[in-house]
């Protein structure tokens, strides 16, 4: 399956022969790389706009308050069942001379926030007996904000021995709790039925 | 329902007939032979059709391209084979010629549609191209077989062909045979993959493994991990070749002396890509005096310069001249400019890092030069216990049907002492002139000429906006200094340089203090200064940011590095102002 990237291109080259070469930001010859390197401040705005978006969620739902802060602190427990042992392994990644094994299991754990706020909220509905949310739209949420933070982290262009400083770790760590809660808690108020149930 | 139904239907018809065209193909068995040996060889094909348009069957060998996309991998370490995979075509851009290519192994079958193909067939430049015409029918089978005649055997003679500056990647085992195919295909014997840095631990083009424990070997070829890092626009692309890990400070990413001094503890090699042009310039100046750059990449991007290893040489820093393509991030192919390096016996790393280590190298994007001086090959220092005359001997070789060499020059400590217009059309030419040696000195051959049948070459304009938005001054005279080479629409140029050999006469100044030492200290004294006023409080931002290639330098970055760059800049400084008869920069530079 992985292959179909190249023979895509060489399908078009046979049939009409267009040249096949990716096309590159060429300019006379030289390949101009242009990595943009974001600024610290775009991940608590981006943070920031998540918590607005599952706010406002919140409000259309007109979900209680107390429906509102057990479902946000459940996310924030599964976020922080992510974000803990991800920079944990982080760490060690960052001490080891070939830290690819520590910094895989961080990622895992990066990328398992899906799953473990999904299951989270969901069991903590049937504990309460609260109406559940949208499984679906959880997972998605928490996809979009795995994808959102990484995406980030990597064309903020600092590895894992990239020198963070106290300043910068503080704000990552901060943004993404609140990316995770957020954006868990919005895929989970997304079910219409809460509003209904709630109203 | 009926919707459904109808479209159903439809698809299955389009499949049917798509089918049927199928088969009115004809299929095309070729084979690629060394001419010689009979062999059947790896390869790179053009394939054009009557109609214009170029053909790359799906059985072409798989090529990898990875410059510049967003380096997952640093964070998700399996990501990196899939990154490769991404990257993976089986068609090449050949900018030379404006068509599109393929590599082979040397054996293809493939169907092709009915009617006239053109088919040329390159292999480095040590082969001629060989070039054939042929007729595929409906549901026939045709047979092509071409051979590859060499016109020169160099690694008969001991020399090995590599290209320094490859950014494929190989981040798993899996990836070598493909790999060390595609680069016996254009007849590379050392391919260096290298990984590239960017500053605080962010990496492309990732590479299993570095220096020995990265070495694939598939009969006479070579693929090698290797690094482009440290990597700043601030001070220039370094290259570390042999390395037996991933060197990197990102703490300290500025201070390249670090990285270089653990490279030589690992036995490694390093030098600087890209001509040491602009802010390399500024590197070599700072780390030059204290033996850590072993090689100036002369030969890049399409043309030479040489403006810069020239003062190294004459300020007595016996640096090696090594040619790469940067490929993919150029466009460009693999080893189209590329170094020789003289091995004694059979080829490995470690008599190759030798023999580049100790000069015996020669950089080329077609013609072969030679230099001796009473015997003295490339790379050799001659002794003379007195002044007296030498016999000095250049030649050149090549491809008449590729390369127009028009001169054949003798330089002797950064000046052209003697030129001889290259004549005759057997390419081969050579001549021999008596030298008297009152001083110690280098020497060194160059041959210049153009390329034949080839585009004209691409504009360096985006290169030169780059090199001007750095505000160095030592840039101002850059257009100036290219010359030709700056103009748009040129020829492309055909090149070949020797490493020097250096002539010592006993009791006479070292080259490094003599009078053209003392101008080169000069100029990099001025050049310290620009770096050191480039550096200050006030004016440190400007250095910041992105001028083109990026590197993720940052203001922290540089105010991190800050007091350690300055003090190895005064260190430069009191180096260059001690050197031999410099007391006049001293008055100019205090």
């Amino acid at each position: 399956m992985l292959h179909g990237f190249g023979r895509r291109h060489d399908r078009s080259l046979q049939k009409g022969g267009r040249p096949a070469f990716p096309r590159r930001r060429v300019a006379s010859g030289y390949h101009l790389k242009r990595i943009g390197m974001v600024p610290l401040w775009s991940l608590p705005t981006l943070a920031a706009l998540f918590a607005l978006c599952a706010a406002g969620v919140a409000g259309l739902r007109r979900l209680g308050m107390k429906r509102a802060l057990g479902d946000t602190a459940v996310a924030t427990w599964a976020a922080a069942m992510s974000i803990t042992p991800t920079v944990s392994f982080l760490a060690v990644a960052a001490r080891s001379s070939d830290g690819a094994v520590w910094r895989s299991a961080g990622t895992l754990c990066f990328v398992a926030f899906p799953v473990l706020s999904a299951v989270a909220l969901s069991l903590r509905a049937q504990k309460r007996d609260w109406r559940k949310g949208s499984l679906l739209g959880t997972l998605l949420g928490s996809c979009l904000a795995v994808a959102v933070v990484g995406t980030w982290v990597t064309v903020y262009l600092k590895g894992v021995r990239g020198g963070w400083t106290p300043i910068e770790i503080l704000v990552c760590l901060a943004s993404v709790w609140v990316v995770f809660t957020a954006s868990a808690c919005l895929g989970w108020w997304c079910d219409r039925i809460m509003r209904y149930t709630n109203a | 329902m009926p919707r459904v139904s109808a479209v159903i239907v439809i698809v299955t018809a389009a499949c049917f007939v798509s089918g049927c065209a199928g088969k009115d193909s004809g299929l095309l068995r070729l084979t690629i032979v060394d001419h010689e040996t009979t062999e059947v060889v790896a390869a790179r094909v053009t394939l054009r059709h009557d109609s214009g348009d170029f053909v790359v069957p799906v059985e072409a060998l798989p090529v990898f391209d990875d410059c510049g996309k967003i380096p997952f991998h640093n964070w998700v370490p399996v990501a990196a084979s899939l990154q490769a995979y991404w990257g993976k075509h089986r068609s090449v851009w050949n900018p030379f010629r404006g068509s599109t290519d393929f590599y082979n192994s040397g054996a293809l079958a493939t169907k092709l549609h009915p009617g006239r193909y053109r088919i040329w067939v390159q292999k480095g430049p040590e082969y001629r191209e060989a070039e054939d015409e042929f007729v595929i029918s409906s549901g026939k089978e045709q047979q092509l077989q071409l051979a590859l005649r060499r016109w020169i055997d160099l690694p008969t003679e001991g020399w090995y062909s590599s290209d320094d500056h490859l950014h494929i990647p190989r981040p798993h085992p899996r990836f070598d045979p493909a790999v060390a195919e595609w680069m016996q295909a254009e007849d590379i014997h050392v391919a260096n993959l290298l990984q590239m840095g960017l500053a605080r631990d962010v990496h492309i083009t990732p590479q299993r493994a570095f220096g020995p424990r990265s070495l694939y070997q598939a009969g006479p070829t070579l693929l090698v991990g290797g690094q482009e890092n440290p990597r700043t626009h601030v001070l220039g692309h370094s290259i570390i070749l042999g390395a037996k890990s991933w060197i990197d400070f990102p703490q300290a990413y500025l201070l390249y002396d670090r990285a270089w001094r653990e490279a030589h503890r690992q036995g490694a090699l390093n030098g600087y890509a890209h001509w040491a042009m602009a802010g390399a310039q500024d590197g070599l100046a700072v780390w030059a005096h204290e033996d850590l750059v072993d090689f100036i990449e002369v030969l890049n991007l399409g043309f030479p310069y040489y403006k810069t290893w020239y003062e190294a040489l004459n300020l007595g820093i016996r640096v090696v001249p090594t040619a790469g393509t940067d490929y993919p991030c150029v466009r460009t192919l693999p080893g189209r400019e590329r170094f020789y390096a003289k091995v004694d016996g059979a080829l490995t790393l470690d008599k190759w890092l030798e023999a580049v280590r100790h000069g015996r190298t020669f950089v080329t994007n077609g013609p072969v030069v030679e230099l001796s001086v009473d015997g003295a090959g490339i790379g050799a220092e001659l002794v003379l216990r007195s002044p007296r005359a030498v016999k000095v001997r250049a030649r050149v070789r090549f491809d008449p049907t590729r390369d127009h060499v028009e001169r054949l020059q003798i330089v002797q400590a950064g000046e052209v002492i003697a030129t001889q217009e290259v004549t005759g059309e057997n390419g081969d030419f050579a001549f021999e002139i008596s030298l008297p040696v009152s001083v110690s000195t280098w020497l060194a051959a160059r041959a210049s000429g153009r390329k034949v049948g080839e585009l004209p070459a691409d504009s360096i304009e985006p290169l030169m906006q780059y090199v001007s938005s750095l505000r160095r001054r030592a840039d101002r005279s850059l257009r100036e200094e290219l010359g030709e080479i700056a103009k748009p629409g040129r020829p492309r140029p055909s090149e070949a340089h020797t490493a020097p050999i250096y002539i010592r006469v006993q009791g006479t100044l070292p080259i490094a203090e003599q009078p053209r030492a003392c101008e080169a200290a000069r100029a990099w004294l001025e050049i310290l200064a620009d770096l050191a006023d480039r550096l200050a409080e006030d004016r440190v931002a400007g250095l910041a940011g992105f001028p083109g290639w990026g590197d993720g330098v940052t203001l922290g970055d540089l105010r991190a590095n800050h007091t350690q760059l300055l003090q190895a800049i005064q260190k430069a400084r009191a180096h260059y102002d001690q050197q031999g008869a410099c007391a006049p920069s001293r008055s100019a530079n205090p």
